[in-house]
This record gives C-alpha cells, sequence and structure tokens, in this order.
C-alpha cells in the first residue's frame, strides 16, 4: 500500500480536504468536472431496446423486454413500464448479496418518477387494445460497476433504452381475440422530452462537488440530485443532511441545465 | 428488540391478584374497558380504541378477475400488521411474528369464513370481474386483547365502507362511476361477528374478561369466541396450556354472546351517528375533530361504553367443583342452561335482553328453562365477590 | 414578516395530540386539514449486530400506507424520512444503539408526506431524544394555471385501492408537487422531494412561499410544547 493509499485509509475525510481546498479531485478533476460519459446503444441483440452507459468506471448496462399484458382496469388505455434495477454485490460490496436490496427498491421508484415527472413516455401509446391488450415495458438495468453516482448513469441508460426501443406491430381481432404479431414492421415510441439527472454532493459545507465517485458519496454530507429537461426541472430530491444556501442551489440548477444540454448533444449525435 | 422479560414477581402479583378476584387496572374479572370508534373522512376508515390499545383499520377496494373455483363471488382479504409502533419489541416484514399470523387467522375465520359479508353481492360480471375487498388493519398501541379490538375495527370499517356504483352495459362491459355520479354503494353485511377474549387463569377456571398486555403474557391460556349478534358463534379459539372445561367455555359463550350483542348495538349507533352527519351535508372533520375534542388520548371520556356482565355461574361452578361436590351437581347446572341441545350456540335464555332484540331469528329449537340465568348489566356485588375470595382462599 | 394570507397562501388547519400511544417513547398524531398521519419513535434500542454502527445510533424508518402493502413507493418516502431523521437527531450521543420510527398514514387529502414528516419531528420530541433542530415540512402544489398552492387540500385520484401496480409518487390534481423541509435554527432547507414538471423560477417561487409558511408550523410546534411543558 502507497503512501498516499494509507493516508486515504486512515482519514478519508482530510484527505479529500487537502484536495478540494486547491480546486481539485483525487482523480484530478475539477469540483463541478464530470468524468468521461461513454453512450452505446443496441448493445443487446435479443432485447426490443438497450444501452450500455459509463460515466468514468461506473457501468450500467438496460435491456428492455417488451410483452404484452391485460391493462389495468382502472386504466384501461395505459401500458406499463417497469424499471427493475440490480445492485447486486457485483458492482460494490456495499450491498447485499442476497435478495431484493432496499437501495435497488428506492433507485427503482426514483427512476420511475424521473420517468414519469417528465412526462417523457405517455403510457397510452403503448396501448394496443383499450382495456385488452398493452405493452409491458420490462427495463431490466444492471449495474457492473459502481463507482458514484449510480441513479444519473442508471436513467441514462434507461432513457437510451427506451429511445432504442423497437417494438413489433401488433394486429388484435376484438372478436376473436387473436393476436398477430408482425415482426418485419418495426416502431420506435415517441419521447416527449429527455430528463436528464445529476448528482451532486456536499462536502464540508462549502465545497460542492459534481458526479460524486464512491469514497466521495461515503463522506458527503448531503446529495442534491437534480433532473432537468428542456431547461426545466422536472425532478429536485435532496434527503436531509446539510442545508444548502440558496446561491450554492441555484449555482447547482445551472450546473445541471449545462450537463443537459451536453448529454442531449451526446445522444442527438448516436440517434442521427 | 427482544421483548422485556417479565419477573417472577409481577408474574405472581397478577395471578395472586387474579386468584382473589382483583386486576391490576382496578377492573373486576368480568369488566371490559372503555370502547371507542373513531370514523376518519374516507368511507372505511376508523380508529378503534379498548383502553389503551388503538387499532386502526381502513377497508379498500379494487376490481380483478375472480376466482375460478367461486366465479361470481368477489373475495375478501385481512391483513393485519404490528410493528414497532404498537410494542418495541415487534418488526414488521417478513417472517411476520406468530402473534400477528395468529390474530390474522382468526380474524379471517370470524369475517371470511362466516360469511359474513355478502360476496355474491360483489360480483360485476360473473367469471370476468368482481370486486375485491381488503381490510388493513394496523396496530397502532398494543395494550392488550388487540384480537378484540381488531375485529370491532374490522366490523365496523366494512360496515362504514362503501363501494363505487358500477352499471353494466351487457356484452362484458361495465362503468364505474365516481361518486360525483353516482352514490358509493354500501357492503351488504348479513350479520356482525364480534371476537370477545379471555384469558384464563387458575388450570382453565377463571376467565378474565378484556386482559390486558400483562395479563395476556401471564395467562395460562387465551379464549377467543365470535359471536354475532344473533347470538350465533362464528369462530372459537383456545391458545395456551390450560385444560378447561366445557362448562366454562359456554359459560364465556353466554356471556360473548350478550358483550357482542351490545358492541354491536353500539357500532351501529355510531354509524347512524355518522351518516346522519354526511346525509346532512356535513363533510365529516375525521381524525382532526377527535383531536380537537381530545378523544384520542388514553384518557377520552366521548363515545364509550363500560362493560360489565354479571356472571355468577362461573363461580358456582367454581365454588361447586373446589369444594369437591359431587358431579351430579354441575350436570344439573348445565341441565339448567340447556345445553343438552347439542346446538350450544343456543345457549340463550329468552330473557328481557333477547326478546326485545330485534335482530333475533327465529329459532324453533331452543329449548329454555325457566331457572336460565339472566345476563344483565350490572355492577358486579361485594356478594359475589366475596364468593370468589372464598373460593380462593379455600 | 407578515404571512401574506391570501387565499393560494393559506395553509389548513393544524391539530395534533402528543404521547397518545403507552407503547411508545414517543408518538404524535397530527393532521393538516383533511390529512392524517400518526408517528412513533422507539429508542435508543438494542441494535441489530447487522446494523451496528459504532459511532452513532442506527435510525430505522418504517412507512406504512393507510391501505394496501407497503410498495417501492413507500420504500421511498422511507428513505427520505430516514435521511431527515438522521440530520435532526443527534444520533452521535447514542452510539452502538437502534431508533426506530414508525409513520402511519390514516387520511391523505393531500401533502401526506409532509404530514409524516411533521408527525416524526413531533414523535421525536415527544420521545426525547435530543435534536440538533426541529424541522418542518410543508407541500407545495402548482396547478394547471401555474398558480402556486401553499398546503393544499384534494382527494387524490386513487384513493382506496390498494393495487401493486407501481406509480409515481405523483398526485394527478397537480401538475407540481414540491415538499420542501426547513430546519428551525437557520430557517434554510434541509430536504426537498418534487413531482412534475417546473420551471426554475417556480421552483424558487415555491420554495420562497414555503419557507415564509414553515413559520407556522415552529409556531405550531411551540404552541405544543408550550400546552405539554405545564404538565411536567
Amino acid at each position: 500500500m502507497s503512501q498516499e493509499e494509507l493516508y486515504k485509509t486512515i482519514n478519508p475525510v482530510k484527505y479529500l480536504r487537502n484536495f478540494v481546498e486547491k480546486s481539485l479531485r483525487p482523480d484530478g478533476r475539477d469540483l463541478l468536472e464530470f468524468r468521461p460519459t461513454i453512450i452505446n446503444k443496441d448493445s443487446i441483440a435479443t432485447a426490443e431496446g438497450s444501452a450500455i452507459i459509463k460515466l468514468g468506471t461506473t457501468t450500467v448496462i438496460c435491456g428492455i423486454k417488451a410483452e404484452l399484458a391485460e391493462p389495468d382496469s382502472s386504466e384501461p388505455s395505459n401500458g406499463f413500464i417497469v424499471p427493475n434495477i440490480e445492485l447486486t454485490k457485483l458492482c460494490s460490496p456495499k450491498y447485499r448479496a442476497i435478495g431484493v436490496s432496499l437501495d435497488s427498491q428506492i433507485m427503482n421508484q426514483t427512476l420511475y418518477n424521473i420517468l414519469f415527472n417528465s412526462g417523457c413516455v405517455d403510457l397510452t401509446e403503448l396501448c394496443i387494445a383499450k382495456g385488452k391488450l398493452v405493452w409491458v415495458l420490462y427495463c431490466d438495468l444492471v449495474c457492473l460497476d459502481d463507482d458514484g453516482s449510480v441513479l444519473d448513469v442508471a436513467s441514462l441508460a434507461l432513457i437510451t433504452a427506451l429511445k432504442s426501443l423497437k417494438l413489433p406491430k401488433v394486429n388484435y381481432d376484438l372478436d376473436t381475440k387473436v393476436i398477430k404479431v408482425d415482426d418485419t414492421i418495426k416502431k420506435g415510441i415517441n419521447l416527449k422530452a429527455l430528463p436528464v439527472t445529476t448528482t451532486f454532493i456536499t462536502f464540508e459545507q462549502k465545497y460542492l462537488l459534481a458526479d460524486p465517485t464512491s469514497d466521495e458519496e461515503s463522506i458527503a454530507d448531503t446529495f442534491v440530485t437534480i433532473a432537468t429537461c428542456d431547461g426545466q426541472l422536472s425532478y429536485i430530491y435532496q434527503p436531509g443532511g446539510n442545508s444548502l444556501a440558496s446561491e450554492q442551489f441555484e449555482s447547482l440548477i445551472k450546473q445541471a441545465g449545462k450537463r443537459e444540454k451536453y448529454i442531449i448533444s451526446l445522444l442527438e449525435n448516436i440517434f442521427e | 428488540m427482544r421483548e422485556t422479560i417479565l419477573s417472577n414477581n409481577e408474574k405472581s402479583f397478577v395471578e395472586k391478584s387474579i386468584l382473589e378476584g382483583l386486576r391490576v387496572d382496578k377492573r373486576n374479572l368480568n369488566e371490559f374497558r372503555n370502547l371507542g370508534l373513531f370514523f376518519g373522512q374516507d368511507v372505511g376508515s376508523v380508529i378503534c380504541t379498548l383502553g389503551a390499545t388503538k387499532v386502526f383499520a381502513q377497508v379498500s377496494c379494487e376490481l380483478s378477475s375472480p376466482r375460478t373455483s367461486r366465479p361470481n363471488e368477489g373475495t375478501i382479504f385481512i391483513n393485519v400488521e404490528m410493528g414497532p409502533m404498537a410494542a418495541p419489541h415487534l418488526e414488521v416484514g417478513f417472517p411476520l411474528s406468530d402473534s400477528c399470523i395468529q390474530i390474522n387467522r382468526i380474524l379471517e375465520r370470524t369475517l371470511r369464513e362466516s360469511r359474513c359479508v355478502d360476496l355474491e353481492s360483489l360480483c360485476i360480471i360473473a367469471e370476468e370481474k368482481v370486486w375485491n375487498l381488503r381490510v388493513d388493519i394496523a396496530v397502532l398501541n398494543h395494550e392488550g386483547n388487540v384480537m378484540d379490538c381488531s375485529c370491532i375495527a374490522a366490523v365496523a370499517a366494512l360496515a362504514h365502507f362503501k363501494r363505487p356504483d358500477v352499471t353494466t352495459t351487457g356484452d362484458g362491459e361495465f362503468i364505474i362511476h365516481s361518486p360525483a355520479e353516482k352514490d358509493l354503494v354500501p357492503i351488504v353485511l348479513h350479520h356482525y361477528p364480534i371476537c370477545v377474549t379471555y384469558a384464563l387463569f387458575d388450570d382453565g377456571k377463571i376467565p378474565v374478561a378484556d386482559p390486558t398486555a400483562l395479563e395476556e403474557r401471564v395467562s395460562e391460556a387465551s379464549l377467543v369466541l365470535a359471536v354475532n349478534s344473533y347470538k350465533e358463534l362464528c369462530c372459537m379459539n383456545l391458545t395456551g396450556v390450560s385444560l378447561t372445561s366445557p362448562h366454562l367455555i359456554l359459560r364465556c359463550s353466554e356471556m360473548a354472546a350478550e358483550r357482542s350483542r351490545r358492541i354491536v348495538e353500539f357500532i351501529k349507533s355510531i354509524l347512524e351517528e355518522d351518516e346522519a352527519q354526511r346525509a346532512k351535508g356535513n363533510l365529516p372533520k375525521g381524525f382532526a375533530e377527535s383531536i380537537a375534542l381530545s378523544n384520542l388520548p388514553s384518557n377520552f371520556h366521548n363515545e364509550e361504553i363500560v362493560e360489565k356482565i354479571e356472571q355468577p355461574e362461573i363461580v358456582g361452578i367454581a365454588e361447586s367443583s373446589s369444594h369437591g361436590e359431587t358431579s351430579d351437581d354441575e350436570v344439573k347446572i348445565i341441565d339448567d342452561n340447556t345445553v343438552t341441545s347439542g346446538k350450544w350456540i343456543e345457549v340463550t335464555s329468552e330473557d328481557e335482553d333477547s326478546s326485545s332484540d330485534e335482530e333475533m331469528p327465529e329459532q324453533t329449537n331452543t329449548r329454555t328453562s325457566q331457572d336460565a340465568p339472566k345476563t344483565e348489566k350490572k355492577l358486579h356485588s361485594n356478594e359475589s365477590s366475596e364468593e370468589e375470595k372464598t373460593i380462593v382462599l379455600k | 414578516m407578515e404571512i401574506d394570507e391570501d387565499r393560494n397562501n393559506k395553509m389548513r388547519a393544524i391539530a395534533s395530540e402528543l404521547n397518545i400511544l403507552t407503547r411508545s417513547d414517543g408518538s404524535a398524531i397530527i393532521t393538516q386539514g383533511g390529512s392524517c398521519c400518526i408517528a412513533s419513535v422507539n429508542g435508543p434500542l438494542e441494535v441489530s449486530p447487522a446494523n451496528i454502527d459504532m459511532n452513532k445510533a442506527y435510525v430505522e424508518v418504517i412507512y406504512r400506507p393507510k391501505c394496501g402493502l407497503p410498495g417501492v413507493n413507500e420504500r421511498y418516502k422511507e428513505k427520505i424520512v430516514k435521511s431527515l431523521c438522521e440530520t435532526c437527531i443527534i444520533t452521535q450521543l447514542y452510539p452502538r444503539t437502534q431508533i426506530t420510527v414508525q409513520a402511519q398514514e390514516m387520511d391523505d387529502h393531500g401533502g401526506l408526506l409532509a404530514c409524516a414528516i411533521n408527525a416524526v419531528n413531533l414523535a421525536i420530541m415527544n420521545s426525547g431524544l435530543e435534536m440538533k433542530f426541529h424541522m418542518a415540512a410543508i407541500h407545495c402544489g402548482l396547478d394547471s394555471d401555474d398558480n402556486l398552492n401553499i398546503d393544499p387540500e384534494y382527494v387524490p385520484k386513487a384513493n382506496l385501492t390498494f393495487s401493486r401496480i407501481q406509480r409515481s409518487s405523483r398526485s394527478q390534481n397537480f401538475k407540481g408537487n414540491f415538499t420542501f423541509v426547513f430546519d428551525s435554527t437557520k430557517k434554510s432547507l434541509i430536504g426537498v422531494n418534487t413531482d412534475g414538471k417546473f420551471t426554475i423560477q417556480q421552483y424558487n417561487e415555491a420554495q420562497k412561499l414555503c419557507k415564509d409558511a414553515s413559520r407556522k408550523i415552529f409556531d405550531f410546534y411551540r404552541e405544543m410544547v408550550k400546552k405539554y411543558a405545564t404538565v411536567l
């Protein structure tokens, strides 16, 4: 173990403080700089839509499997989107080895909120025959490596996979109840907005850090997650922790807006 | 967290006092704690308080496909939950605690298997769509006898609940009406089964009504009797280690029937009051009102009934057996109470109470005797408690 | 400063009762308009070896819906309440112990998360656990005409169904929903959760309105303390 590693193990807070005091982070970034983002779409051939996103070393893969089902009687013309993320020991030792972890349940709901608050998907678009047949999109996300900011990466993976989604044409005969799937005609779904999620942490109350690594997350005072789309805010979440001054908050919103523009331009490049 | 250990001193203190006919909270052995019912703003939501024990019940409904075995019936599901709010040693989630499963199961037997809810009226289209009812019971404060409290809450919530009206248009289509379009429809209840719990002490000789948490822990066994206001037994459950005589169960069921009748009356009166308020167009203020009136704290005074059911027969039996008299005497006592008919759910005496009861169904095969015991609402006389003491001290 | 008392900025009536549960160390029931929530706090208790923390207390939060099984949405709310509790309780004073908080929804007429957070705060206060500060949660709705409504009263659409399908926590009655949590010492923002889509300006405005309104909650807490302190 090198001297530096030893120092970091013994006093992680002081280690990080020494860096941020000089407006620098242990991996060489500026305080509000993001790690390089890599987007890969249609990565899984058997899935209807898929994507792999890397942010630094944090990696999330998303595959969407579409199935046909009967809609819920309270919302007969709405399809379903079921995001399900797996956070296992595979990606970080902090997660439980077996069973559905609390973290993944919470992240599922967060992903769901981010997706629907922005009005990104219109669930009626997934309807084939009202009250009879709708699409269910099982969005399975697997985190391969958790080095911080998993939510940002997961939500981007989900959006990219949804954007790359291709559904076959389905004919449903109301009288005979026969379902015919035509694989030759494939159509994507219309995404009305693309929410981009950005996570920030505060450290020692005064330092704001964008795109934290897992080491930084573990000693953060508080998290702030901001989702933006089309210059508007669609989700702001701060779960307690230390309070932020309103100027700090405003600068974070500005940063999130910048990040959104960058990610959208990346997505536009891929889906040209 | 583990449950706090009960000391031997506490245990023997409770046991000894009960042998003397005394209880820690000054009640006598057949006395119940105050009962309170508070309806919320939503239909089917109720807080039931039994002394300091508090339970919240909420009924909800949803459409779904029926079970294939019963295609023209809705379903009812009961879920009881006791978390650390009820008592610090209780935990939520799986595996469910034994006490929680037990209460849930007894409630299922009481409410579902007695078929008190008209499930056929919950059917919209046979084999296609039926209403599913769900009763969620959250135990807020566990001060003993959660069983009775949950049962009363569940029955009151079911009676209070109303589902949206549905019109079928033939050809398998139907419209669910919002409350603004068409009034909500109440659930049809054939009868109101009420659980009455007795904790058994002294080798199953002394039943103690409405046990507190401490008494529950000290007692040898617990006897739960679910009786409706027609004096029909819907469910009986005896848990624990106690060899109880059948006479005692009979006496208890008789007392339970009386208790049940009064509780049903009470539920109905409170329901009527709530219904009248809603009919007048007064939006119910729900629990806010209860708080404003300081009704919810443990020492509330409004809307309460105090149950003191005189039960001298038990003493009689206990006395005769403890004095070592012949078994003939006991048989005679049973005879007096017309148990020989075999249908012991009809251990009713045609006293003033039951004959004035409008809900009494025609019971053709009831055999009664003139010497039948009268269950009256009055306090234990000093005489009888002295009798009890003499038994104990014997 | 006078709080603007026009129609949109009026808080609903608050009523509360402390110590209503005998088996909990601290408990409170609170109603805000038609919304009602009950909370209990137990602790410091024995902690299971899996959750033990040598430096501070482990906070467990259980959030229960009024009907149906708790789902991911409740887990999400548990997380919010848990982090808020960890913020306002001085957990460092109770190392190697557990603090259990349970909140139970009783009536949902809007702003239930805020109601639950306020109930939990009162319950912690009642339990006697050391707190850094009190917290006040305020709900604010953005209606379709872009008007901000402080602490609005409404009946949620999916009320009284127990469906297990995943729903967004967003209420259908407003296009935007904000829940802000403020601390009592600096009156600064310690927690926020939002639903729906809104502009930066609307967000800032909502935060300002809620900050003003939080005084009412703190005043209410003060009244509660006064009422109960006389007994001691």
